[in-house]
């Protein structure tokens, strides 16, 4: 038992020591970020923007960022119409509460020939909503 | 019997790798990459989060299976590897909460304690991770359970508490999981269902069998 209680303590703080290590977001090749500022500007100025919602249908459905579509990890490689259509587009911002699936689905869309992918840089939903900015339901 | 033991628990294994590979084909990216504060944590939580399904299914096959003099080695060679898996089990959903709630705490930059909160108003996220909470204090329950059961015997039914940590585990991961809706994790809940159906129908006819005598 102590033995376990003893790798899993160092499983965490090694873990944690990797994470400490990695370099944000902004200086990854794949993926690049905007503030949701930047983003407010580029849609006044009438650039092409798609959200992406990449939550479940249920968390969907309880409020997301007026015109988002929905699409999850998982369903990323066989969403060839969508993916065509969001080649189209100015930028592409996957986006979920805090940007955990967000990045995740980011990651897929941009190894998927993407290169029009970008993150909220204060991440997600909760960030958006903090500013009161509009949500519309379903 | 050594053999199909043997196959039971690499094609277990392997069911988490499958998982992950399909929607993250390199699964060393998140350490290779630079990536979001916490980013990395969050997968390797996700990781612990698999593989303690897969070790809590193998568990309540084994459990059940104890007292059938035929099929009570298919999942461990003895019966000292219950509790050993049990613990293995346990520490694995210890990772997948602490590495959660610290990828969490390192993306808001404060320490995310709301998370162990259950909650059933703010929305289908917030009441999936809170039935996974429950199912956590469940196993903790069916954990510390075992040790009293044979000193006090109605602690058994509070081991059996960890029957039911599976199935809110499996809610849970099935909620809201990104990759447990993919083909890999649909083909382990078949399989998982099927085999505790079988199980348990082996366990009822045993007892019945064994009331007529």
């Amino acid at each position: 038992m102590k033995k376990n209680i003893g790798s899993l303590s160092l499983l965490v703080l090694i873990s944690i020591g990797l994470d400490a290590a990695t370099i944000p977001t902004q200086q990854n090749p794949l993926i690049g970020s905007i503030s949701i500022e930047d983003t407010l500007k580029r849609m006044a100025r009438g650039d092409r923007i798609v959200f992406v919602d990449v939550r479940e249908q249920r968390e969907y459905r309880e409020g997301h960022i007026p015109g988002a579509v929905n699409l999850q990890l998982r369903n990323v490689r066989g969403a060839k119409d969508m993916l065509a259509e969001l080649k189209q587009s100015d930028l592409v911002i996957p986006y979920c509460l805090k940007d955990f699936r967000g990045f995740e689905v980011a990651r897929a869309l941009s190894e998927a020939g993407l290169d029009n992918v970008a993150l909220i840089t204060e991440h997600g939903l909760n960030a958006w909503k903090s500013r009161n900015l509009p949500i519309e339901f379903e | 019997m050594y053999w199909g033991r043997i196959g039971i628990w690499a094609v277990a294994l392997t069911w988490p790798v499958l998982a992950l590979w399909e929607t993250t084909p390199n699964l060393l990216f998140h350490f290779q990459n630079p990536v979001l504060p916490g980013q990395s944590l969050y997968f390797l939580s996700k990781v612990c989060g698999l593989y303690a399904l897969i070790l809590i299914w193998l568990q309540a096959i084994a459990g059940m299976l104890t007292r059938d003099v035929n099929y009570r080695h298919l999942i461990f060679p003895s019966a000292i590897w219950h509790p050993r898996v049990g613990i293995c089990a346990i520490s694995l959903i210890a990772g997948h909460v602490a590495l959660f709630v610290a990828a969490a705490s390192a993306r808001n930059q404060h320490f995310a304690w709301k998370l162990f909160l259950p909650s059933v108003f703010e929305g289908y996220y917030k009441l999936m991770l809170s039935v996974g909470l429950i199912g956590l204090f469940c196993l903790l329950v069916g954990v510390l359970a075992a040790g009293f059961r044979k000193r006090v015997r109605v602690w058994r039914w509070g081991h059996r508490l960890a029957a039911l940590a599976l199935v809110l585990g499996l809610a849970h991961s099935f909620a809201i999981g990104s990759e447990t809706r993919g083909y890999a994790m649909i083909s382990f809940y078949l399989v998982a269902i099927g085999s505790l159906v079988l199980v348990i129908k082996n366990v009822i006819a045993q007892k019945t069998s064994a009331g007529r005598h």
